[in-house]
């Protein structure tokens, strides 16, 4: 039984232990894939500039993929979930302030759900 | 040179500041999702690039889906392509070993400033390292703070942390708002990440829905004609 123990503890710090050498190996990877766009951009310079179609996609993608990751949150949110969004967009862009449309969007999310 | 990066780091404090709100919110975000302090650490000097962090932490579970992230930090980033290219002019008497050490240090907020700038004036690279220095200490701060004060966060739901992470991308996604232009291209996207949210298993619906946005983004300005050339 203490056997059984051990091996069990051991076999649980081996597993966080993988993980942790996973999710680093990781933050490297994904930082240098970044790196690697900063550098190569640098590099490629004006040959990028020549593919407009190429360039307009890159350009886009910000907006398209930040969108794409919100949306399915904000419709299972419901309709706070939207009011609460629509506000914030409407704000950081008139404004161009993050702090107030943070505070203007939470406002509303936490105001539904503690006292409506 | 020396000059140049002291420029560029004062020049860079007022956006430093504004990214702080920011940095707070991923290291609170980042505690309650399990990364540990020395993770996030490692992610701020690594990575350097908010949104992609905010991805990260986001997607960030046990198992790692590894290749949803990987995919998802290189799509994001793909616009740091289009940034190094624009600094082209800005390294054209830089050494390699200049560029190889200071390209690392361009993020969203100290390149505007630079570029800002570089129509003014005549700046070296060191501007930029010197903007780059500024944010990352603001954002080390900033995170690492987060993180550690993470703790006295208790009940998420009622202070509604879990949506924090949408209204910050949100603000984030008004700043790429480009118009009429955008709207369709928008649709499209949202349209195809819902679906693919419910009939994809995983995180591929952020991919699908935004190269499908971007790709009609470009299909619009390719046959209308872009009126930037």
């Amino acid at each position: 039984m203490h056997l059984y123990t051990l091996l069990k503890n051991i076999l649980e710090e081996i597993k966080v232990n993988s993980f942790d050498i996973l999710a680093i190996s990781l933050i490297i990877l994904t930082g240098l894939i970044t790196y690697s766009l900063r550098f190569g951009g640098l590099v490629t310079g004006d040959l990028l500039s020549k593919h407009k179609f190429i360039e307009n996609l890159i350009r886009a993608l910000p907006g398209t993929l930040l969108l794409s990751f919100i949306v399915p949150s904000i419709i299972s949110e419901g309709f706070p979930g939207a009011i609460s969004a629509f506000v914030t967009g409407v704000v950081a862009k008139k404004t161009g302030n993050v702090l107030l449309a943070l505070v203007a969007g939470m406002s509303i999310i936490i105001m539904f759900r503690n006292f409506l | 040179m020396k000059s140049n990066f002291i420029k560029g780091f004062s020049a860079t404090i007022p956006v430093g500041i504004s990214v702080c709100a920011y940095g707070l919110v991923l290291g609170v975000l980042a505690y309650s999702r399990g990364v540990t302090f020395f993770q996030l650490f490692l992610m701020d000097i690594i990575t350097f690039a908010g949104s992609a962090q905010f991805l990260m932490v986001e997607l960030w579970k046990d198992p790692l889906p590894i290749t949803e992230m990987l995919f998802a930090v290189f799509a994001i980033n793909l616009r740091y392509l289009l940034i190094g290219a624009s600094l082209t002019p800005l390294f054209r008497e830089s050494s390699v070993f200049e560029k190889i050490t200071l390209i690392h240090f361009v993020a969203d907020e100290n390149w505007a400033v630079t570029m800002s700038r570089l129509k003014k004036e005549k700046i070296s690279p060191f501007f930029l390292f010197g903007g780059g220095i500024c944010l990352l200490m603001f954002w080390l701060g900033s995170t690492l703070a987060g993180h550690r004060f993470g703790v006295i966060v208790s009940d998420t739901y009622v202070i509604g942390l879990d949506f924090v992470i949408i209204i910050i991308f949100t603000s984030l996604v008004a700043g790429f708002y480009d118009g009429k232009d955008s709207i369709v291209p928008w649709l499209v996207a949202a349209l195809f990440a819902y679906i693919s949210f419910l009939l994809i298993p995983g995180q591929w619906y952020i991919i699908v829905g935004g190269l499908s946005g971007a790709f009609v983004y470009s299909l619009e300005k390719y046959f209308r004609g872009d009126k930037s050339e």
